[in-house]
């Protein structure tokens, strides 16, 4: 063995294939001289004949004459020996019984000759021929039944047929034993030589294996190394940095293709050329080419594996910041450097874009900020005065509750004794001028009350104080009802009065009170500022939409408003002109509070009207009412 | 009771007012009317005064010192004595809920200030005449 056995995979496997390659190697030598044997063999039996017929081809008895013996044997048992050892070549050969065979019928074939030439002792160099031409197999185990045979044949032919092996017809019975002693001592050097040339063999087969692992190693180093060469290649060309490879001097090696297209210079162009030189401008260059022998010495410096950032000038003159690494290659040659370099121009550009997008966020967010404070700040004053605005309207509505309250309680004496002493003056009959002013003062007293009911239920309207009630009702009863308290007033200038109501149009469902309120001061209103003249009430069914609605319309042929006059008709204490209350009464606030009562259930009402020529009040309100009973808020 | 009502116009009417001139006016009209009248200004005296006189019929005032309307009818109401007595109740507040407030408290009638006399009047035989029809 060559080489060592070890636990080593590679050698284990050398090893292997040195055995397979010995193996191959014997086979091949076994099976090769098999068939030199099986030709052997014809070639022998061939001869043997050939010679038989030769040296005796005839046996003759007086005259007569046959084919001698001799040539039947050549042709019969030289034949039996060598056919099948020589089928045995051709069929299997490289076994060892092949071989053994062969060995065996080799030394028989030289017993036959021997036979055949009559003993003669020349012929026994066949053996020794024959022994010399076995060794070819290398293999020493076949000289063994070889051996055996000659010397078997010797002592057997030797005993019962000396003239057949020695030429003689007595023979010493211890000859054989010199005729062995011979060939034993060529068998010495025969298996000498067997033993080592298979030693040889062995020592082929190991260098073989081990050449085979060489080459084997040689060839994949050889592709790794292309291959790494590919993939630095390719990483170097697709890197989107610039990739430069300098010698130790400063000057360019390498110069990828992103360099290329950053820096404007060929890789031709740079190649050789001092980096410094081409790309660091003439005033940065001092600097740089202090830093990177201050590397070379100390072996560490600013820029080695950590990145800096450096100005560098493109081939156009172009000077712009790039970020630059710079790392050592480990080389068996010169020392050698790879700088790496981005082109930070663009970032440096987002940098600045970012650092201003963020200084106006920050600007917008402090807008922002102090507008929500004057915002925040508003809503509270908002609150606060609305809620001021609340606490006013509802201390002003209290207000006017109380003052209701207390103007109530002396009215209420003034209009008693006002009639007492009516009554007082009646019983005494009295002059009729003090109960003409005992009236006027109990008039008077009456128009303060319907003043101050006025003034309360539009403050209970405004303070959302004022309810709805909702019940159903005969529209063309409810007109006839108030009639009874307002015809009167409207006859009382010489007016006549007329209701157009159908019997169609059946019954509402709405707060009773409040519509009745509506007509009452609508009609009296008519009848006030009309003489001699016409009220008409004309009550219809609508429809708006889905909702059905009832209309009154109040007309009358009275005094008339201008535009401007219709245009404020509805605010309160806001009669046609100041001197209307004197000339016509009232409290000013009649039709402030059909107004609100109309918008309150949630209806409407209008006016059209022209000097002289009469009023014309429409008043439109749902048949049926929302069936809300919480206090009707009015917006302000 | 009925030796205070020989017939209609010889009833008792307890008024209870604080307001003196509103008092006396409205003492003097019923009376006129032929109605016996007893005072009171407050209404501790309004529940003393219907427990030992038993008037027929009271008009009580809600605003009162001392002790107020509602409590006043109140009482009144809770007393087996005075509780067959009809109490009219008077508001100078004109708010829709004194009138619910008043009859809750056991009032039999309620009427607001200042008092239509024609009506009240009205109000007060309906109460006399139910009561003797009782």
């Amino acid at each position: 063995m060559l080489l060592p056995q070890t636990d080593d995979p590679a050698a284990a496997s050398v090893s292997r294939r040195a055995a397979e390659l010995f193996a191959a190697h014997k086979h091949e030598i076994h099976t090769r001289t098999d068939r030199l044997f099986a030709g052997l063999m014809a070639l022998q039996w061939v001869g043997g004949i050939l010679f038989a017929v030769w040296v005796s081809p005839l046996a003759w008895s007086g005259t007569t004459s046959s084919t001698h013996l001799h040539v039947w044997a050549a042709v019969v048992l030289g034949g039996l020996i060598s056919l099948f050892p020589a089928l045995l070549a051709l069929l299997r050969p490289g076994l060892p019984s092949t071989r053994y065979t062969i060995a065996t019928a080799q030394m028989l074939m030289g017993a036959l000759l021997i036979h055949l030439t009559g003993g003669r002792i020349e012929t026994h160099f066949h053996v020794f021929g024959s022994l010399a031409f076995l060794a070819f197999y290398r293999d020493w185990r076949v000289l063994v039944p070889a051996t055996v045979v000659v010397a078997l044949d010797h002592i057997l032919r030797g005993m019962f047929w000396p003239q057949s092996v020695y030429g003689v017809l007595v023979a010493s019975h211890w000859r054989w034993l010199e005729h062995a002693a011979w060939v034993i001592f060529e068998d010495v050097f025969l298996v000498v030589a067997c033993l080592r040339s298979v030693g040889e063999l062995r020592e082929t087969a190991d260098r073989t294996a081990a050449l085979e692992q060489e080459v084997r190693t040689r060839h994949k180093a050889e592709v790794d190394a292309r291959n790494s060469e590919a993939r630095s290649e390719a990483i170097l060309n697709v890197a989107l940095d610039c990739v430069i490879l300098m010698e130790e001097s400063g000057r360019i090696v390498r110069f990828n293709p992103a360099a290329e297209r950053t820096f404007g210079y060929a890789a031709s162009e740079a190649v050789g050329q001092p980096l410094a030189d081409l790309m660091i401008p003439a005033d940065q260059r001092g600097a740089y080419q202090d830093a990177l022998p201050r590397y070379l010495k100390t072996g560490e410096a600013t820029g080695t594996n950590r990145r800096f950032e450096l100005t560098a000038i493109r081939k156009t003159g172009e000077i712009f910041p790039v970020e630059v690494a710079i790392a050592p290659i480990s080389s068996d040659g010169a020392a050698m450097f790879a700088g790496y370099m981005r082109d930070i121009t663009e970032r440096r550009r987002n940098e600045a874009a970012l650092a201003e997008y963020t200084r106006d966020l920050e600007v917008a967010h402090e807008t922002q900020r102090q507008n929500s404070q004057q915002l925040a700040a508003l809503v509270d004053q908002l609150r606060l005065t609305q809620r001021r605005a609340e606490d006013a309207t509802r201390a002003k509505s209290d207000f006017l509750a109380s003052m209701s309250h207390e103007l109530r309680t002396p009215l209420n004496a003034i209009i008693l004794y006002s009639e007492l002493l009516q009554e007082v003056a009646e019983d005494d009959g009295k002059d009729t001028q003090s109960i003409t002013d005992l009236q006027k003062i109990q008039s008077a007293g009456k128009h303060l009350l319907a003043l101050i009911n006025g003034i309360l239920d539009l403050s209970k309207i405004e303070a959302g104080k004022m309810t709805l009630s909702r019940e159903s009702f005969d529209v063309r009863e409810m007109i006839d009802d108030l009639l009874d308290t307002v015809a009167p007033l409207v006859r009382k200038n010489n007016n006549t009065l007329t209701v157009r109501c159908g019997d169609g149009v059946g019954t509402m469902s709405s707060d009773l009170m409040k519509t009745r309120q509506i007509l009452i001061n609508l009609l009296s209103n008519a009848g006030k500022f009309t003489r001699d003249g016409a009220v008409t009430v004309d009550v219809n069914r609508r429809a708006a939409g889905a909702q059905a609605l009832i209309e009154f319309t109040v007309s009358d042929t009275g005094v008339g408003m201008t535009q401007a006059q219709t245009e404020r008709i509805f605010d309160a204490f806001t009669q046609a002109d100041v001197t209307t209350t004197r000339q016509y009464g009232g409290t000013g606030l009649g039709l402030a509070l059909v107004s609100r009562f109309c918008e309150l259930m949630k209806g409407s009402v209008s006016v059209e009207s022209r000097p002289g020529e009469g009023s014309r009040f429409t008043v439109c309100l749902p048949l049926e009412a929302a069936p809300v009973e919480v206090p009707a808020v009015i917006g302000a | 009771m009925m030796d205070n009502v020989d017939e209609l116009g010889n009833a008792t009417i307890l008024v209870v007012e604080d307001n003196e001139a509103s008092r006396e006016v409205l003492a003097r009209r019923l009376e006129r009317q032929g109605y016996r009248v007893l005072l009171a200004v407050d209404g501790r005296q309004a529940v003393s005064a219907a427990r030992t006189q038993l008037p027929d019929l009271i008009l009580m005032d809600l605003g009162l010192p001392v002790l107020d309307g509602w409590d006043a009818t109140r009482q009144l109401k809770a007393d087996a004595r005075t509780r067959h007595i009809p109490i009219i109740v008077l508001s100078a507040h004109a708010m829709t809920n004194d009138r619910d407030r008043a009859l809750a408290a056991g009032g039999d009638d309620f009427d607001t200030k200042p008092i239509r006399f024609q009506a009240l009047l009205g109000k007060i035989e309906i109460l006399l005449n139910t009561k003797v029809a009782s």
